[in-house]
C-alpha cells in the first residue's frame, strides 16, 4: 500500500493517462451494453413476455414466430395434443390512424384467445381475461402519445375502431408498440386464408408435436430474424473492448516492472520478498481498475439521463456489477505477467549497477 | 575474547563458478573473524571477488564450500526466503550508486525499511528522525532524491541501511561516485554509526585515502584475503614507531 500510493501520487500524470484510456475503453463497454440490452428490450421484449411456458410453430419457421404460418385445422391439432388450454397467437403489424392533428402510430397487434390467456402486467384498466368484443389492452407508450382509457383507435387498413380497455407495461417488438386484442374480435387484418396463426402458446409441461417446433420464450426471442447477429455483433466488440483494456493496462504495469527492475532488485536485497513488492503492483492495479470502473459507470449513467428518448439504452445495476468484476478479474489477470517478471528479479544484480 | 562480540564469522569459505566445462575459483578457502564495532577495508584488483564475497555476506548468494556464521547462525545454507528475511532484518547495504527510491522522499525512504521489517510505526519514526539527524540531512527530510546532491544522497542511503538495525553493514565502493571530500565525509559517517552503535562493517574500496578511517584493511588477491599489516600500523601506532 505504502509503495503503491507514494508512487501514484509522484508520478500522477501516468497513471492519469492510463486511468483516462481505461475509463474511455469501459464507458464505451458499458454504453454498448446498456444499447444492446435496450436494443434487445426493442426488439424482443413482447415475445420474452409472453405469458405461456411454451410456443408452438410450424417445423419451416425454425422457431421464428413471425415466419410460421398455423391454419385452423393445424391449430386444432396442436390444441388436442396438448392437455392445458392452449391460446392461438397472432402476430400483424398494422397502423392506427392518429387523432385529430396527430401522426399515425405503427404498431403490432398481438391476437390471442383472452380465455385461455394468462394475465399480463398492465399499469391500468382491465386485463386480458376481462375483455370483450372490439375492447383492446394497449402499450404504455399510447399513453405518453395522449390517449386514454375508453379512447377509440382506428385501424387504418380494416377501419375497424376499437376501445383501450387498458394498458400494458412496456412490451415492444421489432420496435414497435404492442396491441393485445382478441383473435376472433376481427380487428386485426387477416392473413393468407390458409396460415391464420403463427403460433400457439400454452402453459404447462413440455409436450413435442409431431410436425411442429415446441420452443421456450427465450428460444423464441433468440429465434427472431436478425436477433442473434445483432446480439452477437455486440458481444464480439464488447469482448474485445475487453481484451484490449487488459492488454493495455497489462502491457503499462509489465513496462513500468521492466523499467523498475533494478530499483526492485534493491527492494529485494533490502529484504522485501516478492509478495511485498507484487503485493504493491496489485494494490495499484486495483486501484486504478476500481476509480476506472466507477468513473466510467457514473459518466454512464449520466449520459442515460441525457439521451433523447428515441434511443434503445438500458444499462442495469446487475450488468454493471458482472462487466466490473470480468474487468477486474481480466486486470488482474494482466498483472501476473508483471509478477511473473518480479519473481525473476535476482537481487545480485542490482548491486554495483549505476542507475 | 567473548564469543557474543563476534558478530561474523567465515570458514574456509570458497566459491566456485561453473565456467563451459572448467570452474573458476572466485573465493579460495577464506577465513574471517570480525567482532561489534569494527570497521573493515577490502581492497585489491578488479575482479579478484571483493563483491562476491560481500554478496554472500550479504546473504545474497551461498558459498559453495564453508560457512558464514553470522549474529551465531550459520547462514551458508539457508533456504532463499530464510536468506531475504536474514537480510531483512540483519543486513545493510551501502551500494556504489545509491540506488535510492526515485519516488519516495528522503523521510519515507528510511520509513520504507521499518515498513518492511513490520517495525512499530513510532520506533520507526524515532530511528529515522535520529538518523536523520546525525547525518545532517533534517532540512531533506521532504525532499525528493532527484533534488539532492550526489554526497547527500549517499547519506541517505547510509541512514536505510542502519534503519533495520543490522548486525553488519557491507558497503560496496560507497565512495565511487564521489570526490575525494564528500566520500571521505560519507565514509566517516559510516564509521560513526558503526562506532556508535556497535555494528560491524564492510567496505570495498579503491581510494586508498579512505583507509584511515578504517580498523582492518583486507587486501583481496585472486580470491585470497591477505591482512594488511601496514595498514593497521598506520591506523594504531605502536609505541616503537612514535
Ligand atoms: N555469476 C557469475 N558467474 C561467473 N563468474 C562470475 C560470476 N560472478 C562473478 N564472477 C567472476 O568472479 C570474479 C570476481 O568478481 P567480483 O565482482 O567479485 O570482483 P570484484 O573484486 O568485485 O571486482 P571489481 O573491483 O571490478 O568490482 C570475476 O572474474 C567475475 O567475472
Ligand atoms: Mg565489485
Amino acid at each position: 500500500m505504502f509503495l503503491a500510493l507514494k508512487e501514484m501520487k509522484r508520478a500522477k500524470l501516468r497513471y492519469i493517462l492510463l486511468s483516462l484510456i481505461m475509463v474511455s475503453i469501459l464507458f464505451l463497454v458499458f454504453f454498448m451494453t446498456g444499447l444492446a440490452n435496450g436494443l434487445s428490450f426493442a426488439d424482443s421484449s413482447s415475445l420474452q413476455k409472453i405469458k405461456a411456458d411454451y410456443i408452438v410453430t410450424n417445423e419451416e419457421a425454425e422457431g421464428a414466430v413471425i415466419n410460421s404460418e398455423l391454419t385452423q385445422e393445424q391449430f386444432k391439432e396442436i390444441s388436442s395434443s396438448i392437455e392445458e388450454p392452449a391460446s392461438p397467437l397472432s402476430l400483424t403489424m398494422s397502423t392506427i390512424t392518429g387523432k385529430e392533428n396527430q401522426k399515425d402510430t405503427d404498431m403490432i397487434y398481438f391476437s390471442v384467445d383472452p380465455e385461455h390467456y394468462a394475465d399480463l402486467p398492465i399499469i391500468e384498466g382491465k386485463n386480458i381475461s376481462e375483455i370483450t368484443g372490439k375492447e383492446v389492452l394497449v402499450n404504455e407508450s399510447f399513453k405518453k402519445d395522449g390517449y386514454e382509457l375508453n379512447d377509440r383507435l382506428i385501424d387504418e387498413s380494416t377501419e375497424k375502431t376499437m376501445t383501450i380497455a387498458g394498458f400494458i407495461e412496456n412490451q415492444t417488438y421489432s420496435f414497435l408498440p404492442v396491441i393485445y386484442s382478441d383473435i376472433d374480435s376481427g380487428i386485426h387484418p387477416t392473413k393468407s386464408n390458409e396460415g391464420i396463426y403463427n403460433a400457439v402458446v400454452y402453459n404447462g409441461a413440455k409436450t413435442d408435436i409431431a410436425g411442429f417446433d415446441t420452443s421456450t420464450n427465450e428460444e423464441a426471442v433468440q429465434s427472431m430474424p436478425g436477433y442473434s447477429e445483432t446480439q452477437g455483433s455486440f458481444t464480439v466488440m464488447k469482448v474485445f473492448m475487453f481484451i484490449i483494456s487488459a492488454f493495455v493496462s497489462a502491457v503499462f504495469f509489465y513496462v513500468m516492472t521492466i523499467q523498475k527492475t533494478n530499483q526492485f532488485g534493491v527492494l529485494k536485497a533490502m529484504g522485501a520478498t516478492t509478495f511485498y513488492i507484487s503485493k504493491s503492483i496489485v494494490t495499484q492495479v486495483l486501484l486504478l481498475t476500481l476509480f476506472s470502473l466507477s468513473a466510467s459507470a457514473t459518466a454512464v449513467v449520466g449520459m442515460a439521463q441525457i439521451l433523447p428518448e428515441g434511443v434503445p439504452f438500458q444499462a442495469s445495476v446487475s450488468l454493471v456489477l458482472v462487466t466490473g468484476a470480468v474487468f477486474i478479474l481480466l486486470n488482474l489477470a494482466g498483472s501476473l505477467l508483471s509478477l511473473y517478471k518480479v519473481t525473476k528479479i535476482d537481487p545480485l544484480e542490482a548491486i554495483g549497477r549505476s542507475e | 575474547m567473548i564469543m557474543s562480540e563476534e558478530i561474523l564469522t567465515l570458514q574456509h569459505l570458497s566459491k566456485f563458478f561453473p565456467d563451459g566445462d572448467r570452474t573458476i575459483t572466485v573465493l579460495d578457502d577464506i577465513s574471517l573473524s570480525m567482532k561489534e564495532g569494527e570497521f573493515v577495508a577490502i581492497v585489491g584488483p578488479s575482479g579478484s571477488g571483493k563483491s562476491t564475497l560481500l554478496s554472500i555476506i550479504g546473504a545474497l548468494l551461498t558459498p559453495t564450500k564453508g560457512k558464514v556464521i553470522l549474529d551465531g547462525k550459520d547462514i551458508s545454507a539457508f533456504k532463499p526466503a530464510q536468506l531475504t528475511a536474514t537480510r531483512a532484518s540483519n543486513i545493510g547495504f551501502i551500494f556504489q550508486s545509491p540506488n535510492l527510491i526515485p519516488y519516495l522522499t528522503i523521510k519515507d525512504q528510511l520509513l520504507l525499511i521499518g515498513k518492511i521489517n513490520n517495525i512499530n510505526k513510532k520506533a520507526n519514526r524515532n530511528k529515522m528522525n535520529e538518523l536523520v539527524r546525525e547525518l545532517g540531512l533534517e532540512h531533506r527530510v521532504n525532499n525528493y532524491p532527484s533534488s539532492l546532491s550526489g554526497g547527500e544522497k549517499q547519506r541517505v542511503a547510509i541512514g536505510r541501511a542502519f534503519m533495520n538495525d543490522p548486525k553488519i553493514i557491507l558497503a560496496d565502493e560507497p565512495t565511487a561516485s564521489l570526490d575525494t571530500e564528500r566520500g571521505r565525509t560519507v565514509v566517516e559517517k559510516i564509521a560513526y554509526e558503526v562506532k556508535t552503535r556497535r555494528k560491524a562493517a564492510i567496505m570495498v574500496t579503491h581510494d586508498e585515502r579512505m583507509l584511515g578511517v578504517c580498523d582492518r584493511v583486507l587486501h583481496m588477491e585472486d580470491g585470497k584475503l591477505i591482512e594488511d599489516n601496514q595498514a593497521e600500523k598506520k591506523n594504531h601506532p605502536t609505541p616503537a614507531q612514535t
